[in-house]
């Protein structure tokens, strides 16, 4: 891909008049440097690389921890050390068609369907409570069983509200000063969310899907006391939810006082971190942790960090922190960049749940937060998980793919290597919506002239951004 | 898509790909009505009122690429639009105040801020609760990458400041301590043969308790397959039953199974293969690692050997190991045992015996216990000990033992009792002694060999001289006769032996003198410990010098009055045999380290007891006692010559003290004999002891223990191939004319 040449031209020169009053000449070389980062990110398509390299280096991470982790307890099930593994590999490969599916797929079209998704989605919710539809494992009834592969419908639930969740919020953003047009139908779709979820039931999932409602209404610019009575209900959910389940308390209790708290409850936690402080700063070698062996219970998913902490030692758990930062990073710049305001939020939520489901893992799994079932994106073992997060990746890659610069320099320079290779489509520039007329006919009696073209049109047609 | 005909780098394709934004593509809107006006996008985007920097692509980009015939209907749509604009005033006046700031002449009064003011309507108040787009997104980032970096700090903490610690309790949870266990070294004959080894095996074990929970916890999940702890203990106790065979009973087995324990033994030894299959088919059942020790010559020499069997009454399990329980495996059992060595590895969670592969880091290697090698020879021992317990038979006898030493080098080949026991069977420790060596016992006559010794070496006489022997003879208050009646008799020196005279013997040692007779008996061993190797050796009784009482020296020099094991008795001849030099009989030959170092045994020291002239002179003078003489002439251990062979010997009986009398007793007899194989060139001592055998009435072998020698000594020279002595035994005047 080439960059536009005015663009780096202009960073060339700004870096150029910076350096000439100060630097010394021995800085020269960590100036250039700097220079050719900041020009390498000046490129039009530097947000899509990125994505393209996080989303590589962790597919790839998690496909070798999950046949490091899972290996024993594959033998132990199976007699063969790659059951998982290659269960996983399998997820991976489906992944990736649906990553180049939501690559390819103009954004418009996924608008489009969001509700649909959303409809499908709270439907496979419902009919996974139905016994014998679903199936029930270790308790809990979110999975449907085909054969010898699961899926989770929860996780489609995710992606379904995000997408929606925003093209509805575009939708009504000039009515979203007013709270039953920024709470509804988004909050009440999202309860419906919580409440089947919370059936099943799955707290992780619960979690992660409330941090995809929170990201959507704080991108879509909610007034921040919506936020803090939000906190208070979270508190007051969780204290709830704690006190309901046995289980739960004694998570709780035991995280916030370790000491104490009986080997049992504060098993998991424990061998967490002995795996952790077991690696040290470069770890045991690939394959050489033994908790592995049984004493970290769910390493192959929800502990698989503490596996990355115990064979590859510190410089692999920074690695991922570092790669999830990154995302963090190009996530927002994506969001930032795009003009269509359902890309921004598309991209920002995305962003924001796949992060933050990974800081609340890691924070889970060294010892910051109390333990819940919630998986590490691309890493941890897990079907419906690693494919639909591989989706979001696609669609994030594609939302990249949408920033203006990018738009101009794929349509005047050709797809590029990568873009021939996956046959991508040349991204639509934002057009933005028609004229708009009020959801509600002013109640100003108006003139007898004027509305031309506009007033023909039905005002559902105009529904911003993308189409 | 990418067009059939690639356009070369860096030049704008015009045909296929989508050109740039605002050109009619098939991409672009498809309805029929025009393109609404170029606008930037923010000026539509309220909801996001941060603009964007202006993007070089949409600068100046409308109307360079607008081709002209776009040029007009882009000029119509924009009056419309400001026509439409007009009439609705306030609503839409920053939208088209800012187009027409661009193009059309403005309307004072729209454009100032007045009027913005004025105007009401949604658009005006959207901006209030959308808040700042940009801010949002970056406290977003600034709270995504804190919590990270949060995370990372913690693990700075775990990884690097407390790991030492954490890391710690994480070895300490998972490494488990294994035992090496030594092999216990085998004990072989002077040839190699295995008297005793070591083989690995199992011991069956089962947790009745615990398995009762895991039964019910696994019929509660799956109730479709039930698992009944009654039934399924009695599939195991019948499927042990068939590995090992009707050393425990089915019910035995069962009662074990379904004891109220933690913790049961089932079997002990049973083959590693066999456990294994068990162990496959019932993964309950424990099979634990013990070694068995074999004797695969059963009861041959285990009076010697003696028996080690497993001990598990340490309460610390990894101490449970091989042990000897009697004879050498007992005495011998540090040498043997070797040293059990410590493995260390990590075991898998919730389990101490899965190790994670590659985890083992040994900390102490096992040393194997050393081999024993034995001076004796396992065929003549297994003769000895059936010939010796036919001999007891036929003799009617209580007991006995038997002995055969190397005549050199005191070496026992051979060390028989009549009464062995099987190692592998149940033990009885009633036959796990060896009195041969633990047992002593008055010898009779054959301790006339030291008067002899005395006699020959002091000068008194010799062999030929005529001694007049009355049928008795008073020492202090008592009187001593002969074994059978007789008058004054003109006995030769040799005669006064071969025919066994206790008065000419007595005259004999009066001459000699209590305290060279004393020395005599100390410098032969008697009264001490041989040191031979064997556990519990008797070291005999000899009244010190100073005890002797006035009928002391009346009871010595005919072996009554003192003590002795068969093998101090054979050693004593051994001296004889030996040139006059007695070298202490040993049994151990050598160690053999596990790494194949031979260590021998210390030499025993030599004792020089007489001369070799003496101890010639007595050997030739002694085969006399076996020699046919007609009659007059016979030795007292006629059956004990060997057709082709020179053979010196001496018979002995000796009375019992009687346990009711309290008194010598006449008819419980220690019957005795003590030969030189051959004479001319000696090359082994046999020594017989039977006691209290069928002594009158019966057949010879109750009177006598000759016959026996003849059994040995024939035996002897076939397995040694012992030359033919060149000449036979002289036969000599035992009673002069």
């Amino acid at each position: 891909m080439t960059a536009l040449e005015p663009a780096r031209a202009e960073t060339q020169d700004k870096a150029g008049k910076e350096r000439t009053p100060r630097r010394p000449a021995r800085h020269g070389r960590i100036h250039a440097a700097r220079v050719a980062l900041t020009a390498w990110l000046g490129r039009p398509l530097a947000s899509f690389h990125l994505v393209l390299a996080i989303c590589g280096l962790l597919v790839v991470l998690g496909l070798v921890m999950v046949l490091s982790a899972s290996s024993v307890i594959s033998q132990q099930q199976s007699y063969s050390p790659y059951t998982v593994f290659g269960k996983q590999v399998v997820f991976v490969l489906v992944g990736l068609v649906l990553f180049w599916i939501g690559l390819r797929m103009p954004l418009r079209k996924i608008r489009s369907w969001s509700p649909t998704a959303l409809w499908v989605s709270l439907l496979m919710l419902v009919l996974v409570l139905i016994p014998g539809i679903g199936t029930q494992v270790n308790g809990t009834r979110s999975w449907f069983q085909f054969g010898p592969v699961g899926f989770q419908p929860v996780e489609v639930a995710k992606v379904a509200l995000a997408l929606w969740g925003a093209h509805i919020l575009v939708v009504k953003r000039g009515l979203l000063h007013q709270y039953r047009h920024l709470l509804v139908p988004v909050v009440p779709v999202a309860l419906v969310m919580f409440a089947l979820i919370m059936l099943q039931p799955d707290l992780g999932g619960t979690i992660t899907l409330g941090v995809v409602l929170i990201a959507l209404l704080w991108f879509a610019g909610a007034q921040m006391r919506l936020f803090v009575a939000l906190a208070g209900g979270a508190v007051a959910g969780a204290l709830i939810l704690a006190l309901n389940a046995d289980y739960r308390l004694l998570r709780v209790l035991a995280f916030l006082n370790p000491e104490e708290a009986p080997d049992s409850a504060n098993y998991q936690a424990a061998q967490a971190l002995y795996a952790l402080a077991d690696g040290g700063l470069f770890g045991k070698g690939l394959g050489q942790g033994p908790s592995k062996y049984f004493y970290l219970p769910n390493v192959h998913n929800d502990f698989i960090f503490a596996l990355v902490g115990e064979e590859l030692g510190f410089l692999g758990c920074a690695l991922v922190l570092g790669l999830f930062a990154l995302l963090a990073v190009v996530g927002m710049r994506i969001a930032t960049r795009n003009i269509d305001p359902w890309i921004r939020m598309v991209a920002a939520t995305l962003t924001v749940w796949l992060v933050a489901q990974a800081a609340i893992n890691i924070g889970y799994v060294v010892g910051l937060l109390p333990v819940t079932g919630i998986t590490l994106p691309l890493i941890s073992a897990g079907g419906t998980s690693v494919v639909i997060t591989l989706l979001v990746f696609g669609i994030l890659a594609n939302c990249a793919r949408h920033e203006p610069e990018s738009v101009a320099a794929l349509r005047s320079q050709g797809p590029g290597r990568f873009g021939r290779l996956m046959r991508l489509p040349a991204p639509d520039p934002y057009q933005p919506p028609a004229k708009r007329r009020p959801a509600r006919t002013p109640a100003r009696p108006r003139g007898p002239g004027g509305s031309g073209s506009a007033r023909r049109q039905h005002p559902r047609r105009s529904r911003g951004g993308t189409r | 898509m990418p067009p059939a005909g690639k356009p070369p780098d860096g030049r704008r394709p015009d045909r296929g790909w989508p050109a740039l934004p605002g050109r009619r593509t098939p991409g672009a809107p498809r309805s029929g009505r025009p393109t609404p006006p170029r606008r930037a996008p923010w000026h539509d985007d309220d909801s996001y009122p941060d603009p964007p920097p202006p993007r070089p692509i949409r600068r100046g980009s409308d109307r360079d690429a607008l081709p002209p015939w776009r040029e007009a209907l882009r000029r119509k749509a924009r009056a419309e639009a400001a026509a439409e604009a007009r009439p609705r005033g306030a609503r839409s006046g920053p939208r088209a105040g800012a187009a027409s700031a661009r193009r059309s002449a403005p309307a004072p009064r729209h454009s100032t801020g007045t009027a913005r003011r004025v105007s009401t309507g949604p658009r005006r108040i959207v901006r209030k609760p959308t808040g700042n787009h940009h801010v949002r997104v970056l406290v977003v980032r600034f709270l995504l990458v804190g919590a990270l970096v949060a995370a990372g700090l913690k693990l700075i903490q775990v990884q690097g400041f407390e790991a030492e610690a954490l890391a710690a309790k994480a070895e300490q949870q998972r490494t488990t301590t294994f035992e090496i266990p030594a092999v216990r070294g085998a004990i072989l004959d002077r040839d190699g043969t295995k008297l005793a080894f070591s083989v690995e095996a199992r011991m069956l074990a089962f947790q009745p308790n615990r398995m009762r929970e895991e039964y019910a916890e696994a019929t509660r999940n799956n109730p479709a397959e039930p698992i009944d702890f009654d039934q399924r203990t009695e599939e195991i106790a019948r499927a042990i039953h068939e590995v090992v065979g009707d050393r425990v009973s089915e019910e035995e087995l069962l009662a074990k199974l379904r004891k109220d324990a933690s913790y049961v033994f089932l079997v002990g030894e049973v083959e590693p293969a066999a456990a294994r299959d068990l162990t496959e088919r019932y993964p309950e059942i424990i099979d634990e690692y013990r070694s068995m020790r074999e004797y695969p010559g059963r009861s041959l020499a285990s009076n010697i050997v003696g028996v080690a069997n497993w001990r598990m009454d340490d309460p610390d399990v990894d101490k449970h190991n091989l042990h000897g329980l009697s004879g050498l495996e007992a005495l011998r059992d540090k040498v043997l045992s070797g040293t059990p060595g410590r493995e260390v590895k990590d075991t898998t969670g919730g389990s101490d015996t899965l190790v994670i592969p590659g985890s083992d880091r040994e900390i102490e290697p096992a040393v194997d216990g050393s081999n024993l090698v034995l001076t004796i020879d396992s065929d003549l021992q297994y003769f000895l000990q059936q010939a010796l317990a036919d001999y007891m038979k036929r003799a009617e006898a209580e007991g006995g033992s038997a002995v055969v030493l190397d005549s050199h080098t005191g070496e026992v080949y051979a060390l028989a009792n009549d009464t062995s026991f099987d190692p592998t069977g149940p033990l009885d420790t009633s036959e796990m002694g060896n009195p041969a060596v633990t047992t002593p016992y008055e010898p009779g006559s054959v301790a006339k060999v030291v008067t002899a010794l005395c006699t020959i070496q002091e000068d008194i006489s010799e062999p030929q001289d005529v001694h007049m022997v009355a049928g008795t003879h008073q020492v202090a208050d008592r009187t001593i006769s002969d074994a059978w009646p007789h008058g004054t008799l003109p006995f030769t020196t040799t005669g006064i032996f071969a025919k066994s005279s206790n008065v000419g013997t007595l005259m004999l040692a009066e001459e000699c003198g209590k305290d060279r007779f004393s020395a005599l008996l100390e410098k032969l061993g008697l009264g001490q410990r041989t040191g031979v190797g064997l556990p519990g050796e008797s070291p005999g009784r000899v009244p010190p010098r100073g005890q002797w009482s006035g009928s002391t020296f009346g009871n010595l020099p005919i072996g009554q009055g003192m003590s002795m094991t068969v093998l101090q008795m054979a050693a004593m001849y051994q001296a004889v045999a030996n040139g006059g030099v007695r070298v202490p009989p040993r049994i151990v030959d050598a160690v053999v380290t596990p790494d194949g170092e031979r260590i021998p045994e210390p030499d025993p020291k030599p004792v020089r007891v007489v001369s070799e002239d003496t101890a010639k002179t007595v050997r030739d003078m002694f085969r006399a006692v076996v020699q046919d003489g007609d009659g007059l002439n016979d030795g007292t251990g006629e059956p004990g010559s060997l057709t082709g062979y020179q053979i010196s010997g001496k018979t002995g009986t000796a009375q019992q003290i009687d346990p009711e009398t309290g008194s010598y007793s006449n008819s419980l007899y220690w019957v005795t004999f003590a030969g030189i194989l051959p004479a001319n060139d000696p090359r082994f001592v046999v020594g017989i002891m039977i006691d209290r055998p069928n002594y009158s009435g019966g057949e010879i072998e109750g009177r006598s223990a000759a016959p026996l020698f003849h059994d040995i000594a024939s035996y002897l020279t076939q397995r040694y191939n012992i030359p033919l002595s060149k000449k036979a035994s002289p036969v000599v005047p035992l009673i002069a004319d």
